[in-house]
């Protein structure tokens, strides 16, 4: 069996690195642990238009999950609507927004809103993982 | 005291062994979204048991076997330690881990849960990837002595290990649940058999690699006793797995045994060839 000996420098240093990070890792679990149990997801989306050559009526959402929890397929709608009735409808899809996260995408349309239509989007629908 | 250079060397195997066997894990979509998502209490039950199986390996079948406890638990701290930066730096450059953009614990959990198997693979490594000459001798000198391959403990924890280095690459990816809700009963009791014919075989081979032991039972009866051992760690390796990345809730008992049983075959593979691979 070889006698490892002394310990160089060297082994010191990754002895004693590794414990703090071992310790650090235990210590900050274990204050993430004693928490209260996370809540639900909650989507919030903004959005503002982001025109490019190609792409003349696009718009940006910016999706965000406030919440505790990561939601999966996260399904936000865009709509161009007067009054109550939906003229043009975009939807976009993400599959995954974890919590305290924000991701975002891209609708198009056809067109902008006219005079008395207005741009209303909203979130449609999310699960949990 | 040891040569700087010599030590170097040592983490050097154990770098290369950790990412040898823990590169895959580190590719998998599912580990990455596990880590995000598994509950710290998880996460510190995870490396507790990390640790108490470093040690385990360490003091059993480690390049310094049979060495002193406070030897093993530092070497252990080490891999540990070792396991997270290592697991830190590929996620970085994965862009799995981002500490501009995500939250902290997002990030933690994807590290934690990555640095484990690399902190597997580097005790590993260590062990078994070279070494300088008198170690090999003196690793050799223990093996042909058989007094420390005989013991039973150091048997099935080699079992254990070998089971969820093999196993613990599938264990967390849909493959294992969609097959369970595809099969049929009788495909499963198939791969019942095949995982003990399996294991025999391995077992059969294995038991005249390096083992003094004399064998007042026969070599039939050890081989059985030994592969139903070994299927037994793998089933229990299985389950604790299936368990850990959360494919047992919610399920029938039905599909909780399917998957326990397919996900067994790979970890019987692992637990009757710990014995040849990993030590």
């Amino acid at each position: 069996m070889p006698a490892a000996g002394k310990k160089n420098p060297l082994e010191w240093l990754v002895f004693g690195g590794s414990l703090l990070i071992l310790l650090f890792v235990l210590g900050y679990l274990a204050v993430q642990a004693l928490q209260p149990a996370p809540d639900a997801p909650d989507i919030v989306v903004r959005y503002r238009a982001d025109p490019s050559g190609t792409q003349p009526h696009r718009y940006r959402l910016m999706v965000q999950n406030t919440g505790g929890r990561t939601a999966e397929e996260v399904q936000i709608e865009a709509a161009i609507v007067r009054d109550t009735q939906v003229i043009e409808a975009a939807g976009l899809l993400l599959t995954f927004v974890p919590k305290e996260s924000e991701e975002e995408g891209w609708v198009n349309f056809s067109r902008k809103p006219a005079p008395g239509e207005s741009l209303v989007v909203r979130v449609l629908s999310y699960q949990s993982p | 005291m040891r040569p700087v250079s010599e030590s170097l060397q040592e983490y050097a195997r154990g770098v290369a062994g950790g990412l040898l066997f823990s590169l895959p894990l580190l590719f998998t979509m599912e580990v990455w979204w596990a880590g995000a998502n598994i509950p710290p209490l998880q996460l510190i039950v995870y490396v507790i048991v990390t640790f108490l199986l470093l040690i385990g390996y360490n003091r059993f079948a480690g390049l310094r076997e049979g060495a002193a406890w406070a030897e093993v638990i530092i070497d252990s701290v080490e891999e540990i330690g070792i396991g997270f930066i290592i697991s830190l730096i590929v996620l970085w450059n994965l862009g799995r881990i981002d500490f501009t953009e995500m939250v902290f614990e997002e990030a933690m959990g994807k590290i934690v849960i990555e640095a484990m198997t690399v902190a597997i693979g580097v005790s590993i490594g260590t062990a078994q990837l070279g070494g300088s000459v008198e170690e090999q001798d003196a690793a050799s000198r223990s093996d042909n002595s058989g007094a420390t391959t005989g013991r039973g403990g150091g048997k099935g924890l080699l079992a254990l290990c070998g089971s969820i280095l093999i196993a613990g690459n599938i264990a967390p990816t849909e493959e294992v649940p969609m097959v369970a809700f595809e099969t049929s009963p009788l495909r499963v009791m198939m791969m019942v058999a095949e995982s003990l014919v399996l294991g025999a075989v391995i077992l059969f081979f294995s038991d005249f690699r390096g083992s003094g032991v004399a064998r007042k039972k026969g070599i039939w009866l050890q081989i059985v006793e030994e592969t139903v051992i070994a299927y037994v760690i793998s089933l229990c390796s299985a389950m604790f797995m299936l368990w850990f990345f959360g494919r047992l809730e919610g399920v029938s008992f039905e599909l909780k045994l399917f998957q326990i049983i397919i996900l067994g075959m790979p970890a019987m593979l692992g637990a009757s060839a710990g014995r040849l691979l990993i030590k």
